[in-house]
């Protein structure tokens, strides 16, 4: 039919035209093209009309469809429209959307981070093949509860017995040095195992083979397997490494594979071996320390493999004169990293109210602002919306900010895993095992989903339901004459108490800022940039047999790096300790000699420790105040002390000749101390004040590990690759890391410092912020309920001072009771602060609250007194 | 009372005009033939849609008629809210040009 539209321009037709009313159109559009070729209009132009229409058509009704499915209410009766508005309601009170929007970010931040982390520890997700069925043994002393790791014995024992659990495998785990061809020493953290190890994890290599049990043969050829990082980092992912020698410490051992990405069995580890231990050569409870792993066998449960190593016991048992070993086995990842067990679940818990608490105290401001919007609910009433339909309405409102605040609350946690996690593990020294995640997972992401629900309840529906719940007679009444209801007793709670929890919060956070800020602005007593360190450590096979003989050859070795170290022009003193100024120092409680009068007070003394070599004050250019150093030879019995340990215990008297001990009891005292000597406080600690310090002899043949400190003087840190030189120079297997001036010692910890303090800081400010606009919201909206009142009062000529305090004292009373409770648990709270470092930041800490606290009171306060009687009257 | 746009307003008189015959193709003939002026029958149904929306108008589908590959026309009237809209409109601007028809026309012309 040469006058019909044709079957192409239907079908286009039809594409175009959708939905429900494309029928009648498309009729339409048939019978126009039709007309338009009775009238003699030519076919071509017809075909341009027919399909120009089609389109304007199919546009004009996508449009109709789109704006009606705007404004029609889902299943759940929400509308886009009730979104909109939401946004709206965002926009139109920034300051409420601010303030609760910060909360609740800041509460889902937090959780979400913490949530992230210790998803790590519950829900350990191994990248190996059937993960679950992966159990560790380990040995507890059955008197003390401590684990023992040396069990050799057991392991031989238990391998040979057990039937519930398969291939029993141990490894032994050290960081050793690392040597490729003629490159430079460097540490790689290397795990020795059973050649079983890896058959029973199920990973294949990349390249090559794994270890088999021919190679744990002492005459065999010594092999080792390459990480993916290692071969990538130290061999280019070369794919010829197989064959290619290396040397681990003063040893060579031949490539014979690489294992894929990802892999580093058993916590961390880049490098392996196979572990070769004698077990005769050790005596029970003696030997290299070693993790036991294997696989529950088909048909057995965890349950009935424990009950089997209870039955086959120890080794250990019934020997005269060692205590009794009590086996257990449990998952794989939880031996590695403890899932901790109640306390994970109550910090989750605290985070999970900390989010609560945000929207409560949102919710007040929600309460307060509906409130004002009385009249507009009402005439909605009036105008047919239902209860329900108006509480949608308002839950809506409350999604959209909560959502906002949770998208931004998330963003911050995403951040802060990215960021904040290197400082967290740098700040602990924690060495993370090799399946952990920092990141957002589905787990995390589903418990923000939940608690932001929570906080929409919260935030939106508890407000909405007491606004709501006198529809009908209250709020006519409110449309007609002004605000019927009452900021109630619960909701007066939840301000008085975030008052007092604002206040009390604040010494605590003055006192943490104070030693944050102090600390950046103190001057070290000694120059601590011209000083370089490294920290030196033998290189120990984690199944070494003569420990004593070669801590006597790193002694030596010590000695002769000191000897060649003077001989270079730029180091002008070399000496050594366990623990430098800046780093962490271990701290012991202590008894002192005919002065306990601190201790009975509660107080006892205490003091940070370390051990130093001899001449080490001197070479730290802070020679003894009074008595001596160390004398070669010395060790143990005597101890020095610094400044503000005879400060802080002795009450500054003489401190030469007096002894010291650890507190022991009455059948086993420990031994006494004499005190020598007093040395100046070196005033480079990261945290607080300087810390009262004792310090022990370091015998060089005890130590396994030292920190060297060469003195430079200016540019120190150009010396580094020169005293890797000197190191390797003496002795190539000893291992030198974290070289790097003094001052940039206490580094990590001073950013995880810095870190928690702006992170509480961040959180009382939260605190003060709703507790300031929660005494805003609670101040307006008595002001506002009794304008009406104020106004005739006023016309009356009451006194406005007294209008005042008669409209606001009883608020404002409930507020200063709660600061006043608030005061009480600040100051508890920061007691050992007070005591130690006076009152001042406390003093500080409670002008804040006060000062925001009359701020958030004044401006409602000032309305009553602007309160025109004329004015309040007409508002009828 | 509802207001009107002036294509509502043509439109509404050209449903008004063509009473019981009151479809799609014919009120865009319509409305070509007295403005003079290329209609895209995609505003038509837009407007309708939104006129229908607010109660001004009422459809039904007819009965199909030949040369429309059986597919039915859909029938408009306008209704009481409808009418009063548009009589207020007209009234409004009939009101507004009284007196002024004769210097319009001038000034057009001029």
């Amino acid at each position: 039919m040469k006058d019909a539209p044709g079957r192409f321009l239907r079908a286009l037709g039809a594409l175009l035209v959708r939905g429900p009313s494309a029928r009648y159109v498309l009729g339409d559009l048939e019978e126009s093209m039709r007309r338009d070729l009775a009238r003699g209009v030519p076919l071509g132009r017809a075909r341009r009309r027919y399909a120009a229409n089609a389109a304007a058509s199919g546009l004009g009704l996508l449009r109709v469809r789109v704006r009606s499915r705007a404004t029609r209410t889902s299943a759940l009766g929400v509308s886009w429209l009730d979104v909109k508005l939401g946004v709206r309601m965002l926009v139109k009170y920034p300051g409420l959307s601010v303030v609760g929007g910060i909360a609740i970010a800041v509460a889902v931040a937090s959780g979400t981070f913490v949530f992230g982390v210790f998803s790590n520890f519950l829900h350990p997700e191994l990248p190996v093949p059937e993960a679950e069925t992966l159990v560790g043994v380990q040995n507890r002393d059955v008197e003390t509860f401590l684990l023992e790791p040396r069990s050799v014995h057991d392991f031989v024992s238990w391998r040979a017995q057990l039937r519930s659990i398969e291939g029993l495998s141990a490894f032994a785990t050290a960081e050793r040095n690392l040597t490729v061809g003629q490159g430079s020493a460097e540490p790689v953290a290397m795990a020795e195992m059973s050649a079983s190890a890896f058959r029973v994890l199920r990973v294949a290599p990349l390249v090559g083979r794994t270890l088999v049990e021919s190679d744990e043969a002492p005459s065999a050829p010594a092999v080792v397997l390459l990480g993916h990082d290692l071969w990538r980092s130290r061999f280019g992912g070369d794919p010829e490494v197989l064959g290619r020698t290396v040397r681990i410490g003063a040893s060579t051992a031949t490539v014979v594979g690489v294992m894929p990405a990802g892999f580093g069995f058993p916590v961390r580890e880049q490098l392996w071996a196979p572990l070769r231990v004698n077990v005769l050569e050790h005596a029970p409870r003696e030997g290299p320390a070693i993790g036991m792993f294997g696989r529950v066998a088909a048909g057995f449960t965890l349950e009935q493999a424990n009950a089997e190593l209870l039955a086959v016991g120890s080794t250990v048992e019934d020997q005269p004169g060692v205590a009794d070993l009590r086996p257990h086995a449990l998952w794989y990842p939880y031996m590695i990293a403890p899932p901790g067990g109640t306390e994970t679940h109550v910090v989750r818990s605290m985070l999970a109210v900390l989010l609560l608490i945000a929207s409560v105290n949102v919710a007040t401001l929600v309460f307060a602002r509906a409130a004002t919007r009385e009249s507009e609910i009402a005439v909605r009433a009036a105008l047919g919306a239902s209860r329900r339909r108006i509480l949608t309405q308002l839950f809506v409102e409350a999604f959209v900010l909560v959502a906002a605040a949770t998208f931004v609350g998330v963003l911050v946690a995403w951040l802060v895993l990215e960021w904040g996690t290197g400082v967290l593990v740098a700040g602990f020294d924690y060495r993370t095992p090799f399946w952990w995640k920092i990141e957002l997972g589905a787990g995390t992401l589903l418990y923000v989903a939940v608690t932001a629900l929570l906080a929409t309840v919260v935030v939106g529906v508890v407000p909405a339901l007491k606004v709501t719940s006198g529809l009908g007679r209250g709020l006519q009444q409110a449309a007609a004459r002004g605000s019927s209801l009452r900021f109630g007793g619960v909701w007066t709670a939840v301000v008085v108490f975030q008052v007092a929890l604002a206040v009390a919060v604040l010494p605590m956070v003055a006192y943490l800022a104070r030693d944050a800020f102090r600390y950046g602005l103190s001057e070290p007593a000694i120059a601590a940039e011209e000083f370089l360190t490294v920290r030196l450590e033998r290189d120990r096979a984690a199944t070494e047999t003569d420990a004593a003989a070669e801590r006597a050859r790193f002694a030596g070795v010590l000695e002769e790096l000191r000897r060649r170290l003077l001989e270079e022009p730029e180091a002008s003193a070399v000496t050594w300790a366990n623990r430098l100024p800046g780093m962490e120092h271990e701290r012991v409680a202590l008894e002192i000699e005919g002065a306990d009068a601190r201790a009975a007070a509660g107080n006892p003394p205490s003091a940070g420790t370390a051990s130093v070599a001899v001449g080490f004050f001197e070479a730290m250019g802070s020679p003894v105040l009074a008595g001596r150093e160390f004398r070669s030879g010395e060790a143990d019995g005597t101890v020095l002390v610094n400044e503000s340990f005879v400060a802080a215990w002795l009450e500054g008297r003489n401190a030469v000749g007096r002894r010291v001990r650890k507190p022991g009891t009455a059948e086993e005292p420990q031994p006494w101390w004499e005190i020598v000597g007093v040395v100046p406080d070196f005033g480079t600690e990261p945290y607080a004040a300087e810390d009262a310090r004792l310090f022990f002899p370091l015998p060089a043949d005890r130590a396994d590990a030292v920190r060297v400190v060469v003195h430079l003087g200016a540019g120190a840190d150009g010396f580094g690759p020169r005293l890797r030189e000197v190191v390797a120079g003496v002795d190539p297997t000893v291992r030198t890391s974290d070289v790097m001036p003094l001052d940039q010692l206490g580094e990590a910890r001073r950013r995880l410092f810095t870190g928690i303090v702006v992170f509480v800081a961040g959180l009382a400010a939260v605190a003060l912020l709703l507790s300031a606009a929660g005494t805003y919201a609670l101040m307006s909206f008595v002001v506002a309920r009794r304008r009406r009142e104020i106004g005739i009062r006023s016309a009356l000529g009451a006194d406005p001072r007294q209008l005042l305090a008669g409209i606001v004292g009883r608020a404002a009373r409930q507020l200063g009771t709660g600061a006043l409770i608030g005061s009480a648990i600040g100051i508890y709270l920061s007691a050992d602060w007070l005591a130690t470092d006076g009152p001042a930041p406390l003093l500080i800490a409670a002008l804040i609250p006060l000062a925001t606290g009359l701020l958030a009171c004044g401006v409602p306060a000032a309305r009553v007194l602007r309160v025109q009687p004329t004015e309040a009257l007409r508002d009828e | 009372m509802e207001t009107l746009g002036a294509f509502e307003q043509l439109l509404l008189f050209a449903v008004l005009r063509l009473g019981d015959g009151a479809y799609g193709v014919p009120i865009r003939e319509l409305l070509e033939e007295e403005t003079g002026r290329v209609v895209s029958s995609g505003a038509i149904y837009t407007a309708l849609a939104r006129l229908e929306e607010r109660g001004l108008v009422a459809s039904w589908a007819g009965e199909p008629t030949p040369g429309r590959a059986g597919r039915p026309p859909r029938y408009y009237r306008i209704e009481p809210g409808g009418a009063r809209a548009l009589l207020s409109a007209y009234s409004s601007m009939q009101a507004m040009a009284r007196g002024a028809v004769r210097e319009l026309t001038r000034l057009a012309e001029g």
